[in-house]
């Protein structure tokens, strides 16, 4: 019997979701919520105060919009390239585990492949040869990170196969792309929901990584990218913590709330799926 | 007879990703916009020799027969790469292939006490949580561990660096040794240089050490031969060291192993920080000259130590393991 803890059980991931949904909304109505113009200059190294609640960096910039502005740009990246590294692993496991054989071997050496590079240089070479565009870092973080999710897929697809419900509709002749759609991929729906989850936090973390080296995307304030003015433009040197705290608190809220939410394990609405069948 | 067919499948696996990614450096450079050339010396060479030296230029550029033909050019690269040359970076004065081996040293000397310390830490930590799990002390210590986890070692590096070095003063802001020292003096002035360092390391690999162990501990608390161990009468002490702990460190060394990668790409962004002039700081800085032929042979050395580390865990789950099970934990 696998026990619970705090980080895990369905309080933990309602409180996940509703982490998720407040930085959402913060991310939807930014220029409503930002009480300045994260771009424009005024008093330099103010410290906070109730004109600006998160005081000023280096060249005036009010922190708090900054990091309004800044959680639309993660979530972005973060979003999409999970959305992307989600769809190709599954497409990828779900292929490799029904049709076995030839595809699976051919697929999971791609795969086994994949999982051995190492993937944040993999993804700085990528991002320092693509120029750092919005999209081209989108491209770099999906290049390694969808190898853990189609192998799982795969694992659990391969067991979906032995299943009576597809073997019968098999020899009624229905149609592979019928079966894997309609039959096979609500099946493992939960681990696909899970492991986006996780993707989306992994994603920003790689991303916070890179903007943090300045490999960010260009002309954009994502959370990565101000911690990176913070540190590189004197932050931490001359004890500015209101400029180098609230962005490690952001990037670690977020994760957290993306690893709530991929914790739960979804195993009362699998098994009613396989009743269902 | 099966384990060395095991072995040699893995390697062959290994080889074919080295090949790939060689292939793949190929590729990049040619399929980028722009002169090849200036992928293979790096932008400030390139320009250098583009402005000062065209002669120099047309000359490399006929050496590396970008003119002729694909094959004949992946040929040449081959030919390169047998003999382990990987062009020389003008920014640095020597041989690419040397510095990179050079301040890889220098990381190793950091990711691999922080990997082996993690370890240990793990073991003490994770076989009582294991086996106690569900006590206080694991129903407190794995939420705080696990949330460490999703610190990343950039932020914890500044915290640490903030508090410690900057607010307190008890440690150095970075460096890796003050200059004019030798013998003990040096090593310890090297190893006060490295807490810092050493403990975002530690921390940040402790907790996923920790939860690997804790959950294949409770796994095998509740085995057959655990309740037969203590129907003969061993004691608590007994079957821990003797029975459990045994089994347990069968999948934990090879997981410790395969995070070898991952923690090497942890130093990344840490050694930036904290002025270590590893293998990360020198990925940075190429990236910041856009010194290409550094950034590809530094994203070559660590993909080749990173399949090392994993053939290092095949060959011990091989040798350890005498049921020799097929699915290799891993990340």
């Amino acid at each position: 019997m696998k026990q619970r803890n705090l980080l895990q059980g369905r309080a933990a991931a309602v409180t996940g979701m509703v982490l998720l949904l407040l930085i959402l909304l913060v991310a939807v109505f930014a220029p409503a919520l930002a009480p300045y113009d994260p771009w424009a200059m005024g008093t330099p190294y103010l410290p906070p105060s109730s004109e600006h609640l998160l005081g000023t960096n280096d060249i005036g910039q009010d922190i708090l919009s900054e990091l309004i502005y800044g959680t639309r740009v993660s979530m972005f990246i973060g979003v999409c390239a999970a959305l992307i590294t989600t769809i190709i692993g599954t497409a990828v496991g779900v292929l490799a585990g029904y049709f076995g054989g030839i595809v699976d071997h051919i697929l999971m050496a791609v795969t086994n492949v994949v999982i051995v590079v190492p993937s944040l240089p993999l993804t700085v070479v990528l991002v320092a040869y693509l120029q750092a565009g919005l999209w081209n870092i989108i491209i770099a973080l999906c290049v390694t990170a969808w190898a853990g999710t189609a192998r799982l897929i795969r694992a659990q697809v391969m067991q979906l196969r032995q299943q009576p419900f597809v073997q019968l509709e098999r020899t009624l002749g229905m149609g592979n792309g019928y079966i894997m759609l309609v039959h096979i991929l609500p099946n493992v729906s939960g681990i696909i929901l899970t492991r986006g989850a996780l993707s989306v936090a992994s994603a920003m973390l790689s991303e916070a990584s890179l903007s943090f080296l300045g490999l960010g995307a260009l002309g954009q304030k994502s959370w990565g990218a101000i911690l990176n003015n913070a540190f590189f433009r004197n932050g931490v040197v001359n004890n500015c913590w209101w400029w180098y705290y609230p962005p490690i608190l952001c990037i670690c809220v977020c994760v957290v709330a993306f690893m709530l939410i991929g914790s739960w394990d979804d195993r009362r609405s699998r098994g009613q799926n396989l009743l269902a069948m | 007879m099966r384990r060395s067919r095991y072995l040699l499948k893995r390697s062959i696996g290994y080889l074919a990703t080295i090949f790939l990614i060689l292939l793949f450096n190929f590729v990049l450079i040619r399929v980028m916009p722009g002169d090849p050339m200036l992928y293979i010396l790096g932008e400030e060479d390139y320009y250098d020799f583009y402005y000062n030296n065209p002669e120099y230029l047309e000359q490399l550029c006929q050496e590396y027969d970008l003119d002729g033909s694909i094959l004949h050019q992946f040929g040449l690269y081959w030919r390169n790469i047998l003999h382990l040359d990987f062009g020389t970076s003008y920014h640095y004065g020597r041989p690419v292939l040397d510095l990179i081996l050079f301040r890889a040293s220098w990381t190793l000397r950091l990711v691999l006490p922080a990997v082996l310390l993690a370890a240990l830490l793990g073991v003490l930590l994770g076989l009582p949580a294991g086996w106690f799990s569900g006590r206080w002390g694991e129903r407190l210590g794995t939420p705080v561990l696990t949330i460490l986890h999703t610190i990343p070692t950039y932020c914890l590096s500044i915290i640490l660096l903030s508090i410690f070095a900057y607010r307190l003063g008890w440690l150095p802001l970075g460096g890796m040794v003050s200059g004019g020292k030798s013998g003990a003096a040096y090593v310890w002035d090297m190893l006060w240089h490295m807490t810092l360092p050493l403990i975002v390391l530690v921390l940040y690999r402790v907790s996923y050490d920790y939860l690997i162990l804790r959950s294949s501990v409770r796994e095998i608390r509740e085995e057959p031969y655990i309740t037969t161990a203590f129907s003969k009468g061993l004691s608590q002490r007994v079957v821990l060291f003797r029975h459990v702990l045994p089994n347990a460190l069968l999948p934990y060394v090879t997981a410790v192993c395969l995070q070898f990668g991952a923690a090497v790409a942890g130093t990344m962004t840490m050694e930036v920080i904290y002025n270590w002039s590893g293998m990360g700081s020198l990925i940075y800085d190429a990236v910041n000259n856009r010194d290409f032929p550094v950034l590809q042979t530094a994203f070559l050395v660590i993909a080749v130590c990173t399949i090392l580390a994993n053939l290092l865990a095949d060959v011990l789950y091989a040798a350890i393991d005498p049921r020799l099970r097929r699915e290799v934990p891993s990340r």
